[in-house]
């Protein structure tokens, strides 16, 4: 599903972000990717979603090397993998519902399948009574859930998570991965970046080690 | 969550263009920023309007300089030795002059006639003899072309002299090109401030919608999808400034005819007003269209091309 061979990748010259990364990740798997901040888990999320394109190798998303993909397949690659953020990117004017729904209406997709999408996701996520809530009267847990269920409305195959529990309190956090898990269990393949520990330690699921752009370790039943 | 397939969802997404969600967006930028829309409307309707009251004045004064023009004749008198024959000949041959409109033919007889009318006297009495010879009266198609017209119409056999305003027409054309050069220049700096208008509430608006462009693109939404709600922007802007513009013209244009009449000026009837302010409301309209989608097309180009030219910079760096 998703597969990184030899990839370097940088944001300024002589200064590489990802150094010869060569990852494969399976259709359906659940993978955490850990290490300390600025180590280049970030960039290789934003490698799958192409928000980035590497100097060097190539990154198969869907069989289809995204490093050669031109501007106007990005939004069909994308449609396919939905991504959630540590800052949650939520529009502060707009309700729990008009966010999710703004994920819809920003394809074109009918008002009668908005009408019926929507309510069911939210109510998926555990957020059916916030369904009018703005985003400043959510606590953290619940905007990241506001963000699940977008990133979710569109039934993608893959769901990339940044941190998605950086803001958040423990139990929160541990509620959002079980969210994520979930997630994975309806056959979606979920790639985690993260550096809490607890969390990865936790769930036990496959977990990749990336440090200074280098991956250090890569096992199945992981841990921190 | 009801399971229904992906690809029944996929297949709905390409569907038809979601207008009903565009036109929401672009109510939606409105309401944001209602103090930028109104700043900028009114830019938008000031340039405007002063833009179609300039247009009125040209037209009005180009229909004037017309009018002159059809008043610009050349007068070849002929010699009175010739035929009737050499006369019907100097009549074809300046005939298939190019530069020539219509032709009359004067008589000595008329010619005195006219002379009579105009000054009052009768000259056979006072020599004896009608001193005036035959000629034609010649009407030029093109004021630019007389000079060259009565150089022609001179060379011609059996013609004495020929005489036309020729100072007159100089200084009338010297007028003409100074309006036409000084009103274009005019014109051109309001359609600029027309643009550059529209430009910056279109640029102030994505500025400000910028996180829902983010999320817009990361939920795979096409560039012309982000687009549309901008370029809405624009073309409300430039036409609702244009109408606004036409109806101040309106009240203008009968204003000042109203204005001159009663300081007992009138201007010759040389355009029907009503029928040259519906002409100019039009002109406006279709500026006010083609300006407000083209400077929010650009603009929102511009924008979106940042995007492109970032990732087609990180393809060039040299990382390793």
């Amino acid at each position: 599903m998703i597969k990184f061979v030899d990839v370097w990748m940088g944001y300024s010259p002589g200064v590489p972000a990802l150094r010869g990364i060569n990852l494969h990740i399976q259709k359906q798997e659940f993978v955490f990717i850990v290490g300390v901040t600025g180590g280049g888990k970030s960039s290789l999320l934003k490698c799958i979603y192409r928000e980035v394109v590497p100097q060097k190798g190539k990154v198969f998303v869907f069989r289809k090397d995204a490093t050669k993909m031109a501007p106007r397949e990005v939004p069909y690659l994308r449609r396919r993998v939905g991504v959630i953020f540590q800052d949650f990117l939520l529009l502060p004017h707009k309700n729990a519902y008009a966010n999710v729904a703004y994920a819809l209406e920003a394809r074109g997709a009918p008002s009668r399948m908005i009408k019926q999408a929507v309510p069911e996701v939210l109510d998926w996520v555990g957020l059916s009574r916030k369904m009018k809530a703005l985003p400043s009267e959510l606590s953290g847990g619940e905007q990241q859930r506001v963000c699940i269920a977008r990133a979710l409305i569109n039934k993608p195959d893959i769901l990339l998570a940044d941190e998605p529990t950086g803001n958040l309190d423990p139990d929160t956090s541990v509620g959002i991965i079980e969210l994520l898990q979930r997630v994975n269990s309806r056959g979606t393949t979920v790639v985690v970046a993260t550096h809490d520990e607890n969390v990865v330690n936790q769930f036990r699921s496959r977990t990749v080690r990336i440090e200074y752009g280098r991956i250090t370790s890569d096992r199945k039943e992981g841990g921190y | 969550m009801a399971a229904s397939p992906q690809t029944e969802r996929r297949a709905a997404i390409s569907g038809p263009f979601a207008l009903q969600f565009l036109f929401k967006e672009f109510l939606e930028n409105l309401r944001r920023n209602p103090f930028l829309a109104v700043t900028h409307t009114l830019q938008v309707i000031i340039s405007l309007t002063v833009f179609g009251f300039l247009l009125l004045v040209m037209a009005y004064l180009g229909a004037f300089f017309l009018s002159l023009q059809s008043m610009v004749e050349v007068s070849a008198f002929l010699r009175t030795d010739l035929t009737a024959q050499q006369y019907m000949e100097i009549e074809k041959r300046i005939r298939a002059l190019p530069g020539v409109e219509n032709i009359k033919y004067v008589s000595p007889e008329e010619a005195l006639r006219e002379f009579g009318k105009t000054y009052h006297l009768d000259v056979t009495e006072m020599l004896g003899y009608n001193p005036l010879p035959p000629q034609y009266i010649l009407k030029p198609k093109n004021l630019k072309e007389v000079e060259k017209l009565a150089a022609q119409v001179e060379a011609i056999d059996g013609v004495s002299q020929v005489r036309y305003g020729r100072k007159e027409v100089r200084s009338l054309m010297k007028v003409l090109l100074g309006f036409q050069v000084s009103f274009f220049f005019i014109l051109m700096i309001l359609v600029w401030a027309t643009v550059s208008s529209i430009n910056n509430i279109v640029r102030l608006s994505i500025y400000s919608r910028r996180t829902d462009i983010r999320i817009m693109q990361l939920v795979g939404a096409t560039n012309w999808f982000i687009r549309w709600p901008f370029l809405y922007e624009g073309v409300f802007f430039g036409v609702f400034g244009a109408l606004v513009a036409a109806g101040f013209i309106y009240i203008l244009g009968e204003a000042a005819v109203g204005t001159l009449a009663s300081l007992k000026i009138f201007l010759p009837q040389i355009l029907d007003l009503r029928l040259l302010l519906a002409a100019v409301s039009l002109v406006l309209l279709a500026l006010g269209l083609c300006v407000g989608f083209l400077s929010s097309l650009l603009t929102a180009n511009r924008f979106l091309a940042t995007e492109h030219r970032r990732i087609q910079e990180m393809r060039r760096m040299e990382v390793i």
